[in-house]
């Protein structure tokens, strides 16, 4: 375990605190984690995912990776961190694909009327398929598919899907467990915590009260089912998909209430929610970064106990006690510094030293959580859980002018061996096409996109997907879609 | 004037904003999918000031609205309440129910916007076991058997009261028998503790209980129009005046057929909504309509205004709140009245906001002076409605705009440059927006709109505070509509603009049909404009009373009715 670049609150602790406070049990040798305890010798590893959002882009030239010493610019391999995550990133930077000029080209191809603009492209980020309505999802997200397909046609995990608002920020409309049907994340640490609790608390009685929890299931899911198929005659069509969406989250809970409890499993203290939970003031640090980090200990161990293997993570804007920054960061900002920029030019601008300390932020929220999974001993000697997951660093869009092109993508972990990480991936921009720039028209030539088009992020996607195990070819539009991201791999 | 059009109460400003004629026929710009139609919105018809208490130009024979009914979940609380009422013996902790979701401009009950993802139903179910082991701890006197205990008899009678009143309708033969089913086989099995326990918490997670199935009445089936079952209809106007299920007397109505006649459903209207549950609906209703939850999350620059701190914000929501009851409920609640009525409710921290005096504790009632009118000038609003360090001319503009005059604005088009520079001179933020927006073609197509309303609030700082100066130079609050709405003009402050939106016939139709919006579990876009007209002259003209709209909304033949059609 590096302890170099541990945050604050993880550096006071030694290993076995840090455990503790992860949830992972600590008596005897730390060998593995609670869950691969509880398994048989040599199961396979399950693959996690952790779905990482966070506002506003990103610092364009700053964030890129750039050339190594003596050379003009960076390959595939020879490369380094761009200054804006250097100071934070750099002891996992083997472990890290930063990957250029991928556009959510599923934007361009949407003439469905805009709505809010942050709101059309969050809708876009994990599904990039047409919109519903301007602000309405037309398709499932790919964490809301893939919980679902992992636990298809049983659960195999106790919650398909975690999802958590480390602020409470208003909506962001990150995840969709289908057209037209929102998922909510979970703001409050303390709900959150007992959510969780539920799942891992033991069974009071022996096998005998298992059994007889079983049978009280059955006779109520089953007059439960009786009644959802007679409500479904005579409704529209509409109405009948919400209660086929209720159906399939009642048939999924009584499958999942049926696992057995992770009691291996041992929380973070609950206090620790509870703390969080009570912080009201929003312009606090303290806020911030205690929000973050109960969130993010209880992801890492919901995931070390095999509770689920899909978790996102939503960070919103953060405030002027971290910033610094006493006016409105997006308005005053944000878009600022915006635009194609040298680094020079960037480092020369008024909101530069802010938006770092913006940006620095996300990135350091980014390797606490690295370092919580690298801190879980794991499958071989010398392996961790990291090396079990992936974390998808995403925004909804590439900078803060609201361009949808150039996302500033940043995976971390190599889920299973599938991705090959310690490099930078930087994929050749295009002209586009007439259809991508059909939506330039829309408003008589007023919104220009940029004149060119690099890969468009479905590929991602479908890549993502597949590093969980599902063999799929195509995600969210197919016009925009033609397979997995090459090189990823 | 056509009698029957779309009707698209978030009318789009987008083709205003290019300069053309506003809210029609601009392809790909509608504020939601209406198949194509054109936009209609508010239209000032003639181009000319309508009579001030003329409602409108639908035809009288125009055919009634009746429109979809997406299958609606009961909000949480509507759920808490019911819970509540079913088991009215038991003191039931709230449980934690999912926070709730709504598009912007609708409302929590919007039928089509509630997802059952996996946590909800999840939520619903941990809810409906803590209700259920509540019930089986109190034994028997929790289901109303009398004692010695005739275990059979008492789960068989418990069952059909049980599954009448959660369902809201008698249970049909087949309910009966799963349900006394499954109570007679887990009694077999686990007791009868235990069987009731399981039947209460089925009936807890059944559709019939957490959505209003609303199927119609099946009369001749040749029309699209059914006429809802009487069940139905009182569990509609149950929910709507009470948030809550039908009463006692509510349901004889519905169980003799008395309700589907209009005196009878008059009657109990008015019952309802002189009940002390429909002061909450309507408090409800503001905090959605007026987006109040935005104050619990307001924050301002430490900075720039010390003064500011958890007990202001939560002064500023308490009083808005206040207001708004005073209003609705002591000072006649008519819609002008909301936006011109001079009375605001203070305490120590608010006392200097407004600068009057307070007493020591609680809420005072004060009068505003000539600097202040009705809910725009609430310093709680203007708060909300601004940045962390400056006021907003945008957010307010846009607010008077989407809120009071229901014509959607558009966010900025991807790759908009909106940058607000930082100024190198002392400036107001008057000055500010300007010097940008009058530059800028792109930006001033809109802003012209929005910035035109705003400006009137210029005297107001981020705080609510009254000012005649900012950064050392005087204020300016003269204010321009060009919105291509009856009220466009000039105009000077937020008095001023209070007096022309209360008078304007767009917002007094936005307000009713938020109101018959949220009567209806539906989003404004499937509202149609005439029906909107009629509830307003149901209601009485061009200055309802929130009260009299409420009533015209259920006495309107869409709220009696089913378009199987639709649905």
């Amino acid at each position: 375990m590096k302890s170099s670049t541990l945050s604050h609150l993880q550096m006071s602790l030694g290993r076995r605190a840090l455990m503790r406070n992860l949830g992972i049990a600590t008596a005897g040798a730390l060998t593995g984690t609670a869950w691969e305890k509880a398994q048989a010798a040599g199961s396979k590893r399950p693959t996690r995912i952790i779905f990482f959002y966070t506002e506003n882009g990103t610092l364009q030239s700053s964030w890129k990776p750039g050339p190594v010493a003596g050379k003009s610019a960076p390959t595939e391999t020879d490369w380094e961190l761009g200054e804006l995550h250097a100071p934070i990133l750099k002891d996992h930077k083997k472990d890290l694909i930063y990957i250029e000029n991928v556009d959510l080209i599923s934007t361009d191809l949407d003439l469905t009327p805009f709505g809010g603009s942050h709101q059309r492209m969050q809708v876009h980020m994990l599904n990039g398929a047409q919109r519903l309505k301007p602000e309405v999802a037309g398709a499932a997200t790919i964490n809301e598919f893939i919980g679902k397909q992992l636990n298809t046609p049983n659960a195999v995990t106790a919650f398909p899907t975690l999802e958590y608002s480390t602020s409470n920020y208003g909506d962001q409309l990150v995840s969709w467990s289908g057209p037209g049907l929102y998922v909510q994340p979970q703001y409050n640490p303390l709900v959150a915590y007992e959510r969780i609790f539920k799942m891992i608390s033991p069974p009071s009685g022996g096998a005998a009260e298992t059994a007889k929890a079983a049978r009280k299931r059955k006779l109520m899911f089953d007059t439960l089912r009786a009644d959802f198929s007679s409500v479904q005659s005579g409704l529209s069509n509409q109405s009948k998909a919400k209660i086929e969406a209720h159906i399939s989250s009642i048939t999924d809970l009584e499958s999942r209430l049926g696992l057995s409890k992770a009691a291996y499993c041992s929380p973070p203290p609950r206090q620790d929610a509870v703390a969080a939970s009570s912080l009201k003031d929003q312009s606090a640090r303290k806020y911030w970064d205690d929000n973050a980090d109960i969130f993010m200990r209880m992801a890492t161990m919901a995931l070390s106990c095999d509770l689920t293997r899909v978790v996102t993570l939503q960070f919103g804007t953060p405030p002027e006690s971290i910033t610094g920054y006493a006016g409105d960061i997006h308005l005053g900002q944000v878009h600022n510094t915006a635009g194609d920029r040298s680094l020079a030019e960037l480092r020369s601008m008024p909101g530069y030293e802010t938006m770092t300390r913006y940006h620095r932020w996300y990135a350091q929220q980014f390797a606490n959580l690295i370092n919580m999974l690298k801190a879980i001993p794991e499958g071989e000697p010398g392996q961790t859980m990291f090396d079990h997951t992936v974390i998808y660093w995403f925004s909804p869009m590439g900078q803060g002018n609201h361009d949808p092109h150039q996302m500033p993508y940043v995976l971390a972990g190599s889920a299973n061996g599938y991705f090959r990480t310690g490099r930078h991936l930087n994929f050749p921009r295009r002209p586009a096409s007439a259809e991508e720039k059909a939506i330039d028209k829309l408003d008589g030539d007023k919104v220009q996109t940029p004149t060119t088009r690099g890969v468009p992020h479905n590929n991602l996607l479908v890549s993502l997907v597949n590093s969980m195990g599902i063999p799929i070819t195509t995600y969210g539009n197919p016009k925009c879609c033609t397979g997995p991201l090459e090189g990823l791999r | 004037m056509s009698t029957t059009r779309s009707f698209v109460a978030l009318s789009i400003l987008w083709s205003a904003c290019s300069g053309r004629v506003v809210g029609k026929d601009h392809p790909g710009q509608g504020g939601d999918n209406n198949g194509g139609q054109g936009q209609g919105g508010f239209d000032n018809p003639q181009g000319g000031q309508e009579g001030a208490d003329e409602v409108g130009h639908c035809a009288k024979d125009a055919p009634a609205f009746v429109g979809p009914a997406p299958i609606a979940r009961l909000t949480n609380v509507q759920y808490q309440n019911t819970v509540r009422s079913l088991f009215p013996s038991l003191a039931l902790s709230t449980a934690t129910l999912p926070k709730e979701t709504r598009r912007p401009g609708g409302f929590f009950n919007q039928g089509d916007a509630q997802n059952p993802s996996p946590e909800v139903v999840e939520r619903f179910h941990e809810s409906a076991e803590d209700v259920a082991a509540a019930v089986a701890a109190k034994l028997p006197s929790s289901v109303g058997c009398p004692i010695p205990l005739d275990e059979m008899a008492c789960g068989n009678t418990y069952v059909k009261s049980l599954l009448e009143q959660a369902f809201r309708r008698p249970a049909s033969g087949e309910e009966l028998t799963r349900y006394r089913g499954l109570f007679a086989t887990a009694r077999t099995e686990f007791g009868f503790a235990e069987a009731i326990a399981l039947v209460v918490q089925t009936t807890l997670e059944s559709p019939h209980f957490l959505y209003r199935v609303e199927k119609g009445e099946n009369i001749g089936g040749a029309g699209a129009i059914a006429p809802l079952a009487a069940h139905e209809l009182a569990a509609r106007l149950s929910y709507f005046l009470t948030n809550n299920m039908p009463d006692l007397e509510l349901t004889n109505a519905a169980k003799s057929g008395a309700l589907l006649k209009e005196e009878e459903l008059a009657k109990q209207a008015e019952r309802l909504l002189g009940s002390a549950p429909a002061r909450t609906v309507v408090a409800d209703f503001q905090d959605q309509w007026l987006e109040l939850d935005s104050l619990d999350n307001l924050s301002k620059s430490a900075k720039l205004y010390p003064e500011f701190n958890e007990a202001l914000k939560a002064s500023y929501k308490i009083s808005l709140r206040k207001f708004l009851d005073y209003q609705t409920w002591e000072s006649g609640g008519t819609w002008r009245g909301l936006l011109t009525d001079k009375t605001a409710f203070v305490d120590k921290g608010l006392a200097k906001v407004y600068e009057v005096n307070s007493a020591e504790t609680g809420l005072q009632k004060v009068m505003l002076d000539s600097r202040r009118t009705g809910l725009l000038s609430q310093a709680g609003l203007l708060a909300a409605l601004a940045h962390v360090d400056v006021d907003s001319p945008t957010k307010r503009g846009v607010f008077v705009l989407e809120n009071l005059l229901c014509q959607h604005v558009p966010e900025p088009p991807p790759n908009t440059n909106t940058v607000v520079p930082t100024p190198d001179k002392p400036m107001t933020m008057r000055q500010r927006m300007e010097d940008i927006h009058s530059a800028a073609g792109d930006c001033k197509a809109c802003h012209q709109l929005i910035d035109g309303i705003g400006f009137g609030f210029s005297n107001f700082d981020s705080l609510g505070r009254y000012r005649t100066q900012e950064n050392g130079i005087p204020t300016d609050d003269s204010g321009r509509i060009v919105a291509d709405l009856s009220i466009d003009g000039e105009f000077r402050g937020v008095v001023e603009l209070s007096e022309k939106v209360a008078a304007s016939r767009e917002g007094t139709l936005c307000y009713a049909s938020q109101v018959l919006a949220y009567g209806r579990s539906l989003a404004q876009s499937d509202l149609d404009e005439c029906a909107v007209e009629r509830i307003l002259q149901t209601a009485g003209g061009m200055n309802p009373s929130i009260q009299n709209l409420m009533l015209a909304v259920t006495s309107s033949e869409g709220f009696r009715s089913l378009d199987k059609s639709k649905l």
